[in-house]
């Protein structure tokens, strides 16, 4: 607005050179301090302005600039009446009137003119200037824009509106309690309804007195540790409604200072609703709980079913296979007499029917066992199982020439038994499909891969071709034929079966009539299965 | 001078006909079945042996050379008739050979527990079933020296 500051107070000039140097400092201090005075004079909001007895200004701040819209070289050596609106023109005479008598005038309110012609709402202060000898010589005029005022008032209470609906609309309970007497203040709305008491109930009212309060504050003493802490927090509050609805709430109070006095502000949360969620989440947890102890029962009901059916089979089953394999026994024994040859043949036919099924049965138990049996892992020396398990092999290497190698073999930690078990199927099977080949060459050894010791067993046998590789390990299922190669398919799921619950693999290589190698391993003994 | 043993040297106790006759034939075959007394269950077994029931009246307490014991029998199982023999101090010492369709270990372990001297699990194949059952009746009824009937 005001592009050059021009020169609104006139002070001495203090120049001459010539001048005692005592002299001088004096000089230099009152410029000092009457610059000071100047630039608190400039920068004031209120408009400060000197005149002399007859009216005329003699000094217009900054602020006189911004208020009334002139500047300083405009006003300077003019009457002031000019700011005066035509109806209070009376009024400056009365002013210098009283400042000649001495008399200083406190803050009055009037009206002014702008340069503009508006009109501006002030409030005036006056007192006089006088001069070394104390005579009146001028007087100083204050004037304050009390539209800004007004403004701020208007601001003020804007702001207080502002947060007045903040409060008023609040979905969480606020109370205002004096830190003193713990007496209600105030009270929000939402605390209102939520609580079901009329707004008269709350107010006045000490804290420990209201009734939905009642189990915690019961007593004054409690109210001192809220008052004393400054911030309390409780999670889960109980209260109750006017109608006797139980409802659970997170209580915060915080303490400050309202002009000088401690008032506490309370924050009452409804979490009821919260809580009966987390109850619910609870509830769903232990239902979930029950279900598992449920679906174990019943697993552990139809392993039962599966034990006493596996124990059916074993013992009912086996007994007419018993009486087939023991009367077409008899009938050969004791009536083969007067039979025919075909009728020789078909019983032994009968019988080792039977005992071919016999043997299923058995295999297929040893399987279901298997499965179900408790592992009992312990460290193994692999080269000892594997000796044993060849001697137990010594009838199938009666009458040919066997050619066996048993390289390096890492020891384990398996279930003895059970890895028994695995040898004695793999060398079976070498042994068993090598039986046409003349040398049998079985290679026997275990090599690190991967961070993991590899064992195998290589034939030169009948082998297998590698498209029907992933039926290998099947139940029940043949790559040969009963008559080229006796078995009931059980052997190598056996061996899957074992290698598996202990966390291991179990894979073949072959080449049809060029033999096979099947690797497996034993990873540490972890039941996986 | 012997111990008396009675009319019985071998309580057969077995529910199934076939089986039955099987054993019958095998013992009989190799002489073995000529005082041979059979039960087809539990509780026939055990009124045999204490002389009760049925057989009330016929002498009292019965002491075979050998029981051969199937497990899986009517209204008393094979190792209820076990535990009620060897749980008996005046049938205590009489041998008993289990002879059974079952290779459960429970079984076998339970059988042993209750103070089996044998368990024998019946082959499927005939032949090794004879051969079985007539190594049973020669080691029970020629071998073995049984203490005497009444002894402490």
């Amino acid at each position: 607005m005001i592009s050059t500051p021009p020169r609104r107070l006139r002070s001495k000039k203090a120049t001459s050179e010539t001048e005692p140097t005592s002299v001088l400092t004096e000089r230099k201090r009152a410029a000092e301090a009457a610059a000071e005075l100047a630039a608190i004079v400039e920068s004031s909001d209120d408009a400060i302005i000197g005149k002399d007895l007859q009216g005329i200004i003699t000094s217009w701040n900054a602020g006189a600039e911004t208020m009334f819209g002139y500047a300083a070289s405009e006003m300077i050596g003019h009457s002031i009446t000019c700011l005066i609106p035509p109806a209070r023109q009376n009024e400056e005479a009365e002013i210098l009137g009283q400042i000649k008598r001495g008399e200083s005038l406190r803050h009055f309110e009037t009206v002014r003119v702008r340069k503009d012609g508006s009109t501006v709402d002030v409030s005036v202060a006056v007192s006089a200037i006088k001069d070394r000898t104390g005579k009146i010589v001028g007087a100083s005029k204050v004037v304050r824009d009390m539209t800004e005022k007004g403004r701020a008032a208007q601001a003020l209470i804007a702001s207080e509106l502002r947060y007045r609906r903040l409060f008023e609309s609040a979905k969480d309970g606020i109370l205002i309690l004096d830190a003193e007497t713990g007496m209600v203040v105030d009270v929000n709305p939402f605390l209102i309804t939520t609580l079901g008491y009329s707004r008269e109930e709350f107010l006045g009212k000490a804290i420990w007195d209201l009734g939905f309060f009642k189990d915690t504050w019961a007593n004054a003493e409690k109210f001192s540790e809220l008052r004393e802490k400054e911030y309390v927090r409780y999670e889960h509050l109980p209260l109750e409604t006017s109608d006797g609805q139980k409802m659970e709430v997170e209580f915060v109070s915080n303490v400050y200072l309202v002009n000088g006095h401690k008032v506490i502000q309370c924050n009452v949360r409804d979490v009821t609703k919260r809580r009966k969620a987390e109850e619910t989440v609870r509830q769903l947890n232990a239902n979930l709980e029950q279900r598992v102890i449920l679906r174990t029962a019943q697993l552990e009901a139809a392993n039962k079913d599966l034990e006493s059916f596996s124990y059916s089979v074993s013992h009912d089953l086996r007994a007419p296979l018993r009486a087939i394999s023991g009367f077409s026994r008899i009938v050969l024994e004791d009536h083969s007499a007067g039979m025919d040859a075909d009728g020789l043949r078909y019983l032994n036919l009968v019988e080792k029917s039977a005992q071919q099924m016999g043997q299923l049965i058995d295999d297929l138990l040893t399987f279901s066992r298997t499965g179900r049996q408790a592992l009992n892992v312990q460290p193994v020396i692999t080269a000892d199982v594997v000796n044993a398990a060849l001697d137990d092999l010594k009838t199938m290497q009666e009458n040919r020439r066997v050619n066996i190698s048993v390289g390096d073999l890492a020891d384990c930690e398996a279930d003895p038994s059970l890895l028994r078990q695995v040898w004695l199927n793999l060398l079976s099977n070498a042994l068993k499909y090598t039986r046409k080949c003349d040398p049998a060459v079985i290679t026997i050894g275990s090599r690190r891969e991967g961070g993991m010791d590899v064992f195998f067993v290589r034939d030169n046998g009948a082998g297998f071709d590698m498209k029907y590789a992933d039926k290998l390990f099947g139940v029940f299922q043949r790559l040969h034929l009963t008559d080229d190669y006796e078995g009931t398919g059980v052997g190598l799921a056996l061996v899957q079966r074992i290698v598996q619950r202990h966390g291991g693999r179990v894979w073949a290589e072959a080449k049809l009539n060029l033999g096979a190698t099947f690797h497996f391993t034993l990873t540490g003994g972890h039941d996986a299965a | 001078m012997l111990p008396d043993y009675g009319e019985t040297e071998i309580l057969l106790v077995e529910d199934n006909p076939t089986d039955l006759e099987l054993a019958l034939r095998v013992l009989r075959k190799h002489e073995l079945a000529n005082r041979i007394e059979v039960a087809r269950d539990g509780a026939e077994a055990l009124d045999f042996l204490f002389g009760e029931g049925a057989y009330a009246g016929r002498g009292g307490l019965q002491i075979p050379k050998v029981i051969l014991l199937d497990l899986k029998l009517p209204k008393i199982g094979g190792l209820e008739v076990l535990r009620r023999i060897k749980g008996d101090p005046r049938t205590r010492t009489i041998p008993i050979v289990v002879l059974t369709s079952s290779q459960e270990e429970k079984d076998l372990v339970e059988s042993y527990q209750l103070g089996v001297n044998s368990y024998i699990v019946k082959p499927v194949d005939f032949d090794q079933f004879s051969d079985c059952l007539k190594q049973i009746g020669i080691y029970w009824l020629l071998s073995n020296a049984p203490p005497k009937v009444n002894a402490p």
